[in-house]
């Protein structure tokens, strides 16, 4: 199990527990449930690059224990 | 994040049907069970996990190992240092013998150690004279050189020969002694340098047979025939007589070679010593009598021939022809006669040394001697010499010759045509005799065919040095003046003439008039009667009635059919002809006492400027669009033809 810190730079911050074979999309379910947020408009990337895909997992990502990720609106383009 | 967030988490995963977390409390039961099929990801990753920790207690197993060998190193290490030397040391030995006893015993170990040394070296002499080495050891060992070498007598020490390995193992030991290899190395160097005559149907080898034919190169083919023989413990004998037997010619020869090198000090050298040498003084020359004979001689056109005409007569009688001839032949190249003559004395010498040495060289020497003959006999035996330089000259000559008749002509023609260019570029032709001009233009004739047609088929252009005439031409050419109306101009020119004669003549008629009327009125003494004013009003009522006729005779003439032309011109500074507009600037310009601005006057500089370029161009520059080439370019344009006129 890992933790993961979402922040938004906003003044939004908000750890959260998952697998690291957790599916992006399950992934933003659980950061929806924290946030506040609709899923499909909740867009993670690490700072600098470009946003996650749902198909994929926080492995893929090379995402880890204690990693933050950038927690950005998804507008759908 | 603790159990109670992770709990609620896991509610909304399975929600999702999704694995849910691992909560802390109840972590343990879960991870009891180790999962073994390595399928997923998670169990993967488990034993990556589990690998890991394996690797790190090793790890810290290992560090605490060899922390504990280093302190039992320390601990022994320490042990060893506090521990003291035991048994006798040097000065323990004998500690009741004093200094004296000391050094006795010293000689004695001394000495027993020399009888120990003496005892090993007679040993060792002992063991070497036992295998003393005898000529059987030598037994079949190959020396590398001709025996006949070996029979001059002195010592040679042989050694073994530098050669890789593997050959030693194809061909056993050799033994070559340095210096006669060196001798070889000499000897073939020279007999390459010496020329051989290839083929010789005469030469007989040794054996009595006669050579092969193209055995020269023999040697290049098969390699090179060593000369060499082999030690044998009771054979070596044998061969020395065999090759004391052998053909006596070749042992010689071998040997004179030999001796060649080894007892002639340097090589004769073909130059006196200093010390002989008697300064002869040099003849005077004689002015040179082979190039002085009459010019128009051409029949004698070689220099040999002059001399074979000098020594005609005395052909036959051979001695005194030889002196004559050699003298005529000297004269040119007096300086090297002495020179010649030691050096042919010096080689004489040395060739009387070698025929000592080496009698079977005779032959040769004559053998060579007949292919080559002598220079100076060939010099001696009379006759035309024709070498290079005589040739050369002859040629020289010979073309001098034809030279001389060849050019006048030429000169002729050539004076010719300067002349007519020169006539051409005098302006006032009239001036000159017309007989003058006639026989210039007779001479210029064929010359003026060809100058009016160039090769181009083009007619050239005429210049301004070609008279008034072609430079008009040339103007109309190139269109910088109008075809103005020649004959209208000239019938205006004649009428006015011939008004202003008219004109001329009446008034000399009332001019006549009025000269009469003044004698008489003199002759009168009317005007003696006037006071000077009268006079003088008389005077101007006269010039009065003049200038009245004048124009009354103008007026008759005009109305008698006479148009004068009225023409208005203006022209600039330049001369240019202005046309109305400009000559309208003009006049503004200066009543108004300023002119264009800074851009106008530009502008119309460029204008001029651009005309004068136009009327200095050729009419036949492709470049520009002049003249021909224009014509040419609307042609193209005009068919659409795309194209360019080259030169």
């Amino acid at each position: 199990m890992i933790i993961v810190t979402v922040n938004d730079r906003l003044g939004t911050k908000a750890q959260i527990p998952a697998f690291a074979s957790d599916k992006i999309k399950d992934f933003k379910v659980m950061v929806a449930m924290q946030v506040g947020r609709e899923p499909h408009e909740i867009l993670l990337k690490r700072q600098g690059e470009r946003p996650f895909k749902d198909q994929l997992t926080l492995a893929d990502y090379g995402v880890s224990n204690g990693v933050q990720l950038d927690l950005e609106v998804d507008t759908g383009d | 994040m603790d159990a109670a967030s992770i709990e609620e988490m896991n509610k909304v995963r399975r929600a999702m049907g999704m694995k849910p977390l691992p909560v802390p409390g109840a972590a343990q039961e879960k991870e009891a069970t180790p999962e073994k099929d390595d399928s997923t990801l998670e169990s993967r990753e488990a034993q990556a996990y589990d690998n890991f920790r394996k690797i790190r207690e090793a790890e810290e197993a290992k560090k605490k190992r060899e922390e504990r060998a280093g302190a039992i190193k320390k601990a022994r290490d320490k042990a060893q240092r506090v521990t003291v030397l035991e048994g006798k040391g040097l000065a323990d030995d004998d500690d009741d013998l004093d200094a004296i006893s000391w050094l006795k015993s010293q000689k004695k170990r001394q000495k027993k150690i020399d009888a120990a040394r003496r005892l090993e070296e007679e040993k060792a002499a002992a063991a070497a004279s036992s295998i003393e080495h005898t000529a059987e050891d030598l037994a079949g060992v190959k020396v590398a050189h001709d025996m006949a070498s070996f029979l001059d007598g002195d010592e040679q020490v042989l050694t073994l020969k530098d050669t890789g390995v593997l050959e030693n193992e194809d061909e056993g030991d050799e033994l070559e002694a340095l210096g006669l290899l060196e001798q070889e190395r000499l000897q073939e160097k020279l007999d390459l340098k010496r020329k051989k005559p290839l083929y010789d149907p005469n030469d007989v080898d040794e054996t009595g047979q006669p050579r092969a034919i193209l055995s020269q190169y023999d040697e290049e083919i098969d390699g090179k025939k060593k000369k060499a023989f082999t030690l044998a413990a009771a054979g070596t004998s044998t061969e020395l007589a065999d090759i004391l037997d052998g053909p006596v010619q070749r042992r010689r020869h071998q040997a004179v070679e030999l001796d060649v090198l080894e007892d002639a000090p340097a090589p004769v050298s073909d130059y006196l010593d200093p010390s002989e040498i008697k300064v002869k003084k040099p003849k005077k020359k004689k002015s040179k009598t082979t190039r002085q004979r009459p010019a128009g001689d051409d029949d004698a056109l070689f220099n040999g021939d002059q001399a074979a005409a000098d020594q005609s007569m005395d052909i036959d009688s051979d001695a005194v022809a030889y002196t004559k001839k050699r003298k005529v032949f000297d004269e040119d190249f007096a300086d090297d006669d002495d020179l010649q003559s030691s050096l042919a004395l010096q080689r004489k010498a040395a060739l009387k040394k070698r025929k000592m040495t080496r009698p079977e060289d005779i032959a040769r020497q004559l053998r060579e001697d007949a292919n080559t003959p002598d220079p100076e006999s060939a010099i001696n035996a009379g006759g035309i010499v024709i070498d290079e330089i005589s040739e050369f000259v002859d040629t020289l000559h010979a073309e001098r010759e034809e030279e001389r008749k060849a050019p006048k002509p030429k000169v002729a023609a050539a004076a010719a045509v300067t002349a007519a260019a020169d006539d051409s570029s005098d302006e006032d032709e009239e001036m000159k005799d017309a007989a003058d001009i006639k026989q210039e233009s007779r001479s210029t004739s064929p010359n003026a065919a060809e100058q009016l047609m160039p090769a181009t088929g083009v007619e050239e252009e005429k210049t301004v040095s070609g008279g008034m005439g072609a430079t008009l031409s040339l103007l109309k050419e190139r269109r910088l003046v109008e075809d103005v109306r020649g004959d209208e101009l000239n019938e205006k020119f004649r009428q006015r003439q011939l008004f202003l004669a008219e004109l001329h003549r009446r008034m000399a008629l009332f001019d006549e008039e009025t000269r009469v009327q003044r004698e008489r009125d003199r002759a009168s003494g009317r005007l003696d009667k006037m006071t000077t004013r009268e006079r003088d009003d008389y005077q101007r009522h006269q010039n009065t009635m003049r200038d009245q006729h004048h124009s009354r005779v103008m007026d008759q003439l005009f109305r008698e059919g006479y148009r004068p032309s009225v023409e208005l011109r203006y022209t600039d500074v330049d001369g240019r002809s202005l046309t109305a507009k400009e000559a309208f600037k003009e006049l503004s310009h200066q009543f108004h006492g300023k002119g264009s601005g800074k851009g106008k006057t530009d502008k119309h500089l460029k204008k001029l400027a651009e005309e004068k370029r136009r009327m200095a161009q050729s009419m036949l520059d492709a470049s520009q669009n002049v003249g021909m080439s224009t014509a040419a370019s609307h042609q193209g344009k005009k068919r659409k033809e795309a194209g360019v006129r080259l030169a």
